[in-house]
């Protein structure tokens, strides 16, 4: 059973998150939330010159938070921090510009129709963005 | 046998055929606790008023002017006897709620509290009636002391008499939850409170109380008691403060400009000495005539049974709701009101309000402007379910529908 915003990719993926509560030794860290709705979520890398070798993430949070985090940690996996920043802003300007994912971010297309539950979408990435600035001013 | 409202013929949101175009299934409205639909009978003298009636009132000489002026008070009259309070001149028309708990904020109490006074309330009030007090406290080094409510969802009323000292200088607190539904017994809270300090007053939010049992402030013993015209079937635009005699004196206007003024030199400015002091500027006689036709339609309902089909309508909703195994309501309590909070075990609020809003039932999840609770309770959000005259049985049952898939759906 599916809906139009909970397609069978987007929940697979809040069925079975990538990177939930994976074990990494963090080099960065940084907590998000949203205040409309309460998600909290706290997201950890590793990385080794200037890579992210790991990523991991925890907290309370929906199913598009969730899933949104888990295709997240699919996505910049390997990226270098420049790359990753890449991504964070290539998702906030499809969003902002609504314009289609495609591939392994297909599972968010669901979202553009519903306005309200784009900042769980967002909420992974722009807490890897801060994340990504604590480890550079680190 | 079928709960079936005998109101709902009123509320033309409901007629699909005002929406031919629209591929949206029947609405089933259960968010009454963030505003209510507006009945036929009060659209009606919305639209006269601005077909005919508009103008600006207490200013013009002329007719259309001074009945207007007349209308308004006669609001004044109408919402004391509702409430019934002792006399019109303890009646004043706010924008709403919020506005209302501002101005006992800031023309009462701000220019009496000190570092030494502390300030009661509770851990189940919404933020309106929350963070102005937290602000208040901040703003001179007072204490703001919160009791917790029990398993039940009521206050604690042994551990909110014990924050109660000489220094306290008002208790804050809900009439009824807007999270949980819970009602607080007042009147016992009220007379314990002032046996231990009589000089410690009492604001009451009602704002979730008013629309659905009726008000006595005069036995309740409160000195204010706020509610929105818009939880009371009367759209945006006013809310109501009732002041006690004994407090009214002593209230400075807030907001200041036309209307208020007894005379304007340039170095100084007189208030009036009535009520209307506290009613800088234009009133929104709009949503106070609409006020009165909500008022009138309520106290209607009520006289043909109304709270007794609510009180049926509230039980077959806990009744639904207990029957579900993955329900896990809020508070421990077996008293049905018209509001209830819950959560699907293992499923964010979010997701099933998204599923409940694609088949068009409306109900509200996240913190509902109550955090602080939500903290208490280890809960990082809610879904609450609120009802009014229009709903009915059918409304429950499609909400239900959509929980159980939801739960299908989403369940990890």
């Amino acid at each position: 059973m599916q809906t139009t915003l909970y397609q069978q990719a987007l929940l697979s993926h809040h069925q079975n998150p990538t990177g939930f509560q994976h074990n990494i030794k963090p080099s960065a860290e940084s907590d998000g939330y949203n205040p409309a709705c309460g998600d909290e979520i706290t997201v950890k890398i590793s990385t080794e010159k200037n890579t992210i070798t790991g990523i991991s993430f925890e907290g309370e949070s929906c199913a598009i938070c969730r899933a949104s985090a888990s295709i997240m940690c699919q996505q910049v996996s390997s990226l270098s921090d420049v790359q990753a920043k890449e991504s964070i802003a290539l998702i906030e300007s499809s969003f902002a510009q609504k314009v289609p994912f495609a591939e392994a971010l297909s599972p968010l297309n669901g979202v553009f129709d519903f306005p309200v539950r784009q900042q769980c979408a967002l909420l992974p990435w722009q807490t890897l963005k801060q994340c990504l600035s604590q480890f550079k001013n680190s | 046998m079928t709960l079936s409202s005998p109101w709902r013929k009123d509320f033309v949101m409901f007629d699909d055929s005002h929406y031919p175009s629209s591929s949206l299934p029947p609405l089933h409205y259960l968010d009454s606790a963030a505003t209510c639909l507006i009945p036929e009978q009060v659209v009606a003298v919305n639209q006269r008023y601005l077909q005919f009636e508009h103008a600006n009132s207490h200013r013009g000489f002329y007719p259309l002017s001074s009945d207007l002026t007349d209308r308004v008070e006669n609001t004044r009259q109408q919402v004391a006897s509702f409430i019934n309070a002792p006399c019109a001149q303890q009646i004043i028309f706010t924008s709403g709620a919020t506005s209302a708990i501002h101005q006992i904020v800031q023309g009462y109490f701000a220019d009496k509290i000190a570092a030494k006074h502390n300030i009661v309330t509770t851990v189940a009030e919404h933020h309106a009636n929350f963070v102005p007090w937290q602000q208040l406290a901040q703003s001179v080094g007072a204490e703001l002391r919160i009791a917790p409510v029990k398993a039940s969802g009521e206050v604690d009323i042994e551990l909110l008499t014990e924050l109660i000292d000489e220094n306290t200088l008002l208790l804050t607190i809900s009439h009824l939850s807007n999270v949980t539904g819970v009602e607080n017994p007042l009147e016992q809270i009220i007379n314990q409170i002032k046996s231990i300090n009589s000089s410690v007053k009492v604001v009451v939010d009602g704002a979730q109380y008013i629309g659905h049992y009726p008000l006595d402030v005069s036995t309740l013993g409160c000195d204010f008691y706020v509610f929105s015209g818009h939880k009371l079937y009367a759209g945006f635009g006013v809310g109501v403060l009732f002041c006690h005699q004994r407090v009214i004196e002593a209230m400075s206007p807030v907001v200041f400009g036309g209307g208020m003024v007894e005379r304007v030199t340039n170095n100084q400015s007189l208030w009036q000495t009535g009520i209307r002091r506290f009613e800088a500027g234009s009133l929104n006689a709009q949503a106070i005539v609409a006020l009165a036709a909500a008022i009138e339609y309520i106290q209607f309902a009520r006289s043909n049974d109304a709270q007794l089909y609510m009180s049926e309508l509230s039980n077959y909703l806990r009744q639904r709701l207990s029957a579900i195994g993955f329900c896990q309501f809020l508070v421990a309590t077996d008293k049905a009101t018209p509001i209830v909070g819950f959560n699907l075990k293992g499923i964010h609020s979010h997701d099933v309000a998204s599923i409940l809003a694609e088949h068009n039932v409306a109900i509200r999840a996240g913190h509902h402007c109550a955090q602080p609770l939500h903290s208490y309770l280890n809960k990082n959000s809610s879904i609450r379910v609120s009802l009014a005259l229009y709903n009915e049985q059918q409304d429950i049952d499609a909400m239900i529908d959509g929980l159980e898939k939801a739960h299908t759906i989403m369940a990890v």
